[in-house]
């Protein structure tokens, strides 16, 4: 199976599998069976949960995890929003 | 003014169970009411819900929610509804409530939403019956939303979605997926209703801030773009 076949086959494992659930993981399969996973999750179990299902599904396979856990920390800052429309100038990207 | 926080995509199941507690215990310190925008469970299961009634339910301050994609995953949506109201938690869908806070009354209209793409790289109602289902779906869930803030009788009002209404929050997410990530008709919506502040999640590795062309904040509060338990936004 090509790499962009089995990149495409594990995301689709890992959204479709109703014990990971997970959409918002980035799979890449590289060219010398590395497997590098990225994205954020709610907890280390399903931190680990991400890694030994991929490797079920390509045995043999180095995995690397950069899956990381988010923050619960509650917010240091408010962000001060006026009632009325946004300056077009300011183009609220980050 | 008004202080309204919010988080989505939280996706609460029995291994998140108290995470965000120690947070939530200050939050009537911070703000007026608690949006969640959706993405609240994993899939949509009772008992995934009932784990969201005790991480959010019995908070200081009201909690308004609309669901999101994952919690339609087990087809229940209504049971995982009943869940959360009975834990006090506001669940809206193309509805809308108001909140009497010091800083004036606040009015939450929500629904999910649905994708379809923006302006002009948008999905149509043509062809297919599965195609047309797709946006007339969308156009639905638009229409109700802009009934839902235009029957708000209220000093601020705030959109409250889990698909996004703009393209702006979603850079970061590969382009070729964004008409599964939102649509131009909630921002028309949102536009057409008079809403000061749009909240939505969904969007993972979007961004946090962005503009309907008519003016109206968007603010993408998915947990794994704003990275801490929630954002406060002073309104007004």
């Amino acid at each position: 199976m090509s790499h962009e076949y089995t990149d495409a086959h594990l995301q689709r494992v890992l959204a479709e599998d109703v014990s990971i659930a997970e959409l918002g993981i980035d799979v890449s399969v590289g060219h010398d069976d590395v497997i590098v996973l990225s994205g954020h999750v709610e907890s280390a179990e399903r931190r680990r949960a991400i890694e030994e299902r991929v490797g079920q599904e390509c045995p043999g396979c180095r995995i690397v995890n950069e899956v990381i856990v988010l923050s619960v920390d509650p917010p240091n800052r408010a962000e001060a929003l006026p009632t009325g429309p946004a300056p077009q100038a300011s183009r609220e990207r980050m | 003014m008004i202080r309204v926080a919010a988080v989505g995509d939280v996706h609460v199941d029995a291994d998140v169970l108290g995470r965000f507690r120690p947070a939530l215990a200050s939050l009537a310190e911070q703000a007026d009411v608690l949006l969640l925008a959706g993405d609240l469970t994993r899939h949509g299961s009772a008992a995934e819900a009932e784990c969201v009634a005790l991480e959010f339910g019995d908070l200081a301050v009201p909690v308004l929610a609309v669901l999101g994609n994952h919690d339609h995953h087990c087809d229940e949506p209504d049971r995982v509804i009943g869940i959360l109201t009975d834990a006090g938690i506001t669940v809206l869908e193309g509805t809308g409530t108001v909140v009497n806070c010091d800083g004036g009354r606040l009015g939450v209209a929500g629904v999910k939403g649905f994708g379809g793409g923006f302006t002009g790289r948008c999905a149509t109602a043509f062809g297919e019956p599965e195609m047309k289902a797709f946006v007339r779906t969308t156009e639905a869930s638009a229409q109700s939303l802009h009934e839902a803030l235009t029957k708000l009788d209220c000093d601020v009002r705030v959109a409250l979605t889990h698909y996004s209404p703009v393209p702006d929050t979603l850079v970061g997410e590969p382009p070729e997926i964004f008409p599964f990530l939102g649509s131009y008709l909630l921002g028309q919506a949102i536009d057409d209703g008079g809403a000061d502040l749009a909240v939505h999640g969904h969007a993972h590795m979007g961004s946090e801030r962005g503009r309907t062309p008519g003016g109206v904040r968007v603010r993408n509060v998915a947990h794994p773009v704003i990275r801490q338990a929630y954002a406060v936004f002073h309104v007004g």
